[in-house]
């Protein structure tokens, strides 16, 4: 996770971004700078193309922009509103990839491109994790890269999620079990005890 | 063989460093395309006029709605120009004596220029 700038406690992103509907560019610039690449990273991640990701980052910063003049301190951080409007940027062109099914009954996409995880895994150990990840239910595999990918502290994989806390903690716990479970099986073959 | 203990949550962290590493980063094109897109969407700086630069620009404002440049240039030579006719209607003769005393010399002149035609 990317450093904020120091502002007394509250969200840098949030100053800049006032900063920004107040006519400086520069903000802008620093914005882009602090965002761009984690939601680039996670739309790459969703979907799996680099193309696509970069219109999906573009698309998500602009919608950021004109929410400028609009933005209400204190009741989400940037970071994580941003997460959410690239998340649902992702869906919208995961369900477009499948114009056979009709809108209204497509299922939620369990499973956009976990398949990159297992692209960059560099060690065993990685790749055996990624093919667990795999297998969870979206709302943890989502909370666990938030936290362990991201950084994200809970309270804003919670904002990001739109779940409570305890939710969060709920959905990491399961998450961890399951990719225990799966790995018991495999870690003597890792090399582990 | 020597076992090592696994770890889940260093095992989570250690595939994240490497996504992290493997991901793309923001090329300067994207960077571009994005900065564009703020400066299209920024609103306009304030900018602090002073007391004669606000009168100016109203009373320019004003005439651009009246008639836009060419519409005031035109407005002008009419006005000139009926304030021309105007004082002229009103005058009686006598009011210009130095424009009396120009055309009888002009008179004059058209004789001489023709009598030296003829001879």
């Amino acid at each position: 996770m990317t450093a904020k700038p120091d502002s007394g406690g509250m969200d840098g992103d949030a100053v800049l971004l006032a900063r920004f509907a107040g006519g400086d560019q520069s903000a802008a610039r620093a914005l882009t700078d602090q965002l761009l690449p984690g939601a680039l990273r996670q739309a790459w991640r969703m979907l799996g193309d680099q193309a696509e990701a970069e219109d999906v980052a573009q698309e998500a910063m602009l919608r950021l922009w004109k929410q400028a003049a609009d933005w209400r301190a204190g009741e989400a951080k940037v970071s994580t509103w941003l997460y959410r409007v690239v998340h649902n940027l992702c869906i919208d062109r995961i369900r477009k990839r499948r114009p056979q099914v009709p809108v209204e009954d497509a299922p939620e996409p369990v499973d956009p491109d976990p398949s990159v995880l297992e692209r960059m895994a560099e060690t065993e150990t990685s790749r055996a994790i990624a093919d667990a990840i795999k297998t969870l239910p979206e709302r943890q595999r989502q909370a666990l890269i938030l936290r362990h990918f991201e950084g994200l502290s809970n309270p804003e994989i919670g904002d990001a999620l739109e779940c409570s806390v305890e939710a969060v903690e709920s959905l990491l716990a399961r998450a961890r079990r399951q990719l225990a479970r799966l790995m018991e099986d495999k870690k003597e073959a890792l090399g582990y005890g | 063989m020597d076992m090592k203990r696994f770890d889940m949550d260093a095992a989570l962290d250690a595939l994240g460093r490497e996504v992290q590493t493997g991901s793309p980063r923001p090329g300067p094109d994207l960077v571009a395309r994005v900065l564009a897109d703020a400066a299209a969407v920024a609103p306009a700086p304030e900018v602090q006029l002073h007391p004669g630069e606000v009168r100016s620009a109203a009373s320019e404002s004003w005439l651009d709605r009246m008639f836009g440049w060419t519409g005031g240039v035109v407005a002008t030579m009419a006005l000139c120009f009926a304030i021309g006719i105007g004082v002229g209607l009103g005058m009686e003769d006598g009011d210009m004596p130095m424009a009396g005393a120009a055309q009888e010399e002009l008179m004059f002149a058209e004789s001489d220029f023709l009598q030296d035609e003829i001879l």
